[in-house]
């Protein structure tokens, strides 16, 4: 994902936006094809994340749309006074490019972890969120995020994801993705519980259970009316995040099933409002959590079960 | 600078003080001492520094990174015509655009938000960075406060600004050396602030932040070579009221009743 990320920076630059990418020092080689091209367009800024956000504000007063590059927890959690002071109430155009939300730098340790990000971003007026979950959510994504007026979130997973959509079919900014629409049970993900999910419900297919397959790539704005369908066409609906599960997508959607006086079953999978104290590969992590899409399977097929 | 030019900015100096003074009284609300501290220093740049004005992309800018003294910049852009009276007026009542740190609104001259510390330097950092890249005359001029100085991103940025050699960003330090809970040698020594931001590798002039003819010359350095440029100007909090210099009361304190009065009164001669 960071791969397309920077394809589509450079698309950015090369169909002349006014953009500008900062990092706080990471990305190693990751970022070589913008700096050895466009090397006006870069900035290192150094290991000084809160200064980073300042600097973005600033340069997007002047027209810049900037772009800040780190690792989810130091690009949102060390810096958010700025960003709640500086972005969102100021309403510039500046996007948080957050690499590893989640588990992704698992054995890092809790530092490099992000699990309460979504809960955070989602909570800051004029604020976007958006979170893909292939490939192609990311480009068609970021193609979007330069006509947004204020700032923007976007976790980003590792690389080498598995693309999510087949044929022509394309994800739109804003509106949940259906990537398989028959059958009673919804599963909703995003980022890298997309793919999770949609092997759980290959497990479930063997077992006559029929799952949907949503992809939530945008978070904030959060697409209502979809998730009022879902109600209305589902009697089960689980959700699945690499997030706490406090005030992540779970939470932001049982809000809405709330309001439209869903009366079917609902499961939400995510982290147990822990930090992670032993430490192992992400599946081990995810595994820990149970988080993987066996242990998921089967308890989706627990709630089924249930009277 | 002419001697009535100079008498004039010290009346106006006055006038502003007493602003500050009015607005503050009527609603019983606000940072008398600290905005008396800045007030040549945001008056010497609008009278005589700060080139265009808004709407003009390439305009100058100000940011007063220390907010808590936004009455003192509020009454000066009344006074240069760039807010209006109806509005100043306004000030920390129900339903304003003036609190007690500014809100960005660029029409009026509040060119970010700032009141939390430690913010408007990497702001100003930033506009200066883009102006360089963008090949701009336009400069930025940064109002920090011995808080400020407290403050770790105060310091990322001065460490950013030189590194990329922004010769178009200028600070103010209004270095009344108090800060909210007593003097700032007491609670975070700064060390020497001359020496401080030459490590950092900015140019340095230290001045009395209260002599218009000081503070005006000491900008003619500015821009001159690669660094960016920081003033040290040495001020008083509560400048212009007895009373009130140099005492932490008067960091929060709205002058009321006699007080009110006797303080007017001194400004007034």
């Amino acid at each position: 994902m960071r791969t397309t990320f920077v394809n589509s920076f450079i698309q950015l630059i090369e169909s002349g936006q006014n953009v500008h990418l900062l990092t706080a020092d990471l990305g190693f080689k990751v970022f070589d094809p913008i700096r050895d091209r466009y090397p006006d367009r870069f900035t290192n800024v150094g290991v000084a994340e809160a200064n980073m956000i300042g600097i973005a504000a600033g340069m997007a007063i002047r027209g810049i749309t900037v772009f800040c590059y780190s690792i989810a927890p130091f690009v949102i959690f060390r810096t958010l006074d700025q960003i709640r002071a500086d972005l969102c109430h100021m309403q510039l155009p500046v996007i948080l490019v957050a690499a590893g939300g989640g588990l992704h730098y698992a054995m890092e340790g809790m530092t490099h972890h992000a699990i309460e990000d979504i809960a955070i971003a989602r909570a800051l007026p004029a604020m976007t969120v958006l979170a893909p979950g292939d490939p192609i959510e990311c480009e068609v994504l970021m193609k979007e995020i330069i006509n947004l007026k204020g700032p923007c979130y976007l976790r980003l997973g590792g690389n080498n994801n598995p693309l999510m959509y087949e044929n022509s079919q394309r994800p739109k900014f804003g509106e949940i993705s259906c990537l398989q629409p028959d059958g009673d049970v919804a599963l909703i993900a995003n980022g890298e519980m997309l793919p999770i999910a949609k092997k759980a419900m290959e497990l479930l297919k063997k077992e006559e259970i029929i799952c949907r397959l949503y992809s939530l790539h945008t978070l904030k704005p959060l697409d209502h009316h979809t998730i009022k369908k879902i109600a209305h066409e589902c009697s089960c609906i689980v959700t699945m995040e690499e997030h706490n599960l406090i005030n992540g997508i779970g939470t932001a959607i049982i809000e809405i099933l709330f309001s439209c006086s869903y009366r079917g079953k609902f499961r939400k999978f995510g982290i147990s409002d822990e930090y992670a104290k032993e430490l192992g590969s992400k599946e081990w992590l995810r595994n820990h959590y149970g988080l993987n899409h066996e242990k998921i399977a089967f308890e989706i097929k627990r709630l089924l079960d249930e009277q | 600078m002419k001697y009535e030019k100079q008498q004039e900015l010290i009346r106006l100096a006055n006038d502003i003080r007493k602003d500050i003074l009015r607005i503050c009284e009527k609603t019983n609300t606000g940072h008398v001492g600290p905005a008396f501290s800045v007030v040549e220093i945001i008056l010497v740049l609008y009278s005589e520094i700060v080139r265009g004005r808004y709407p003009e992309p390439d305009r100058d800018r100000v940011i007063l990174s220390k907010g808590h003294a936004c009455t003192a910049l509020y009454s000066t852009l009344n006074r240069f015509g760039m807010m209006e009276e109806s509005l100043l007026s306004t000030f920390a009542t129900n339903g304003s655009r003036l609190g007690h740190h500014p809100h960005y609104e660029p029409s009026i001259g509040l060119e970010a938000n700032t009141g939390s510390l430690g913010h408007g330097l990497s702001i100003g950092a930033g506009l200066a960075y883009a102006a360089h890249k963008q090949k701009s005359t336009a400069r930025t001029f940064v109002i920090l406060s011995d808080g400020d100085s407290n403050e770790g991103s105060t310091w990322e940025a001065a460490a950013f600004a030189a590194h990329h050699r922004l010769s178009n960003l200028c600070i103010i330090l209004d270095a009344n050396k108090m800060q909210a809970l007593g003097f700032t040698k007491d609670i975070l020594w700064p060390g020497e602030y001359e020496d401080r931001w030459k490590s950092f590798g900015w140019n340095v002039k230290v001045v009395d932040g209260h002599d218009i003819n000081q503070l005006t010359k000491s900008f003619s350095r500015f821009g001159i070579d690669s660094k960016p440029l920081a003033i040290i100007a040495n001020t008083v909090k509560g400048k212009g009221v007895g009373f009130m210099e140099n005492s932490l009361l008067w960091h929060y304190r709205v002058p009321k009743g006699q007080e009110y009065l006797d303080a007017l009164r001194e400004l007034s001669i």
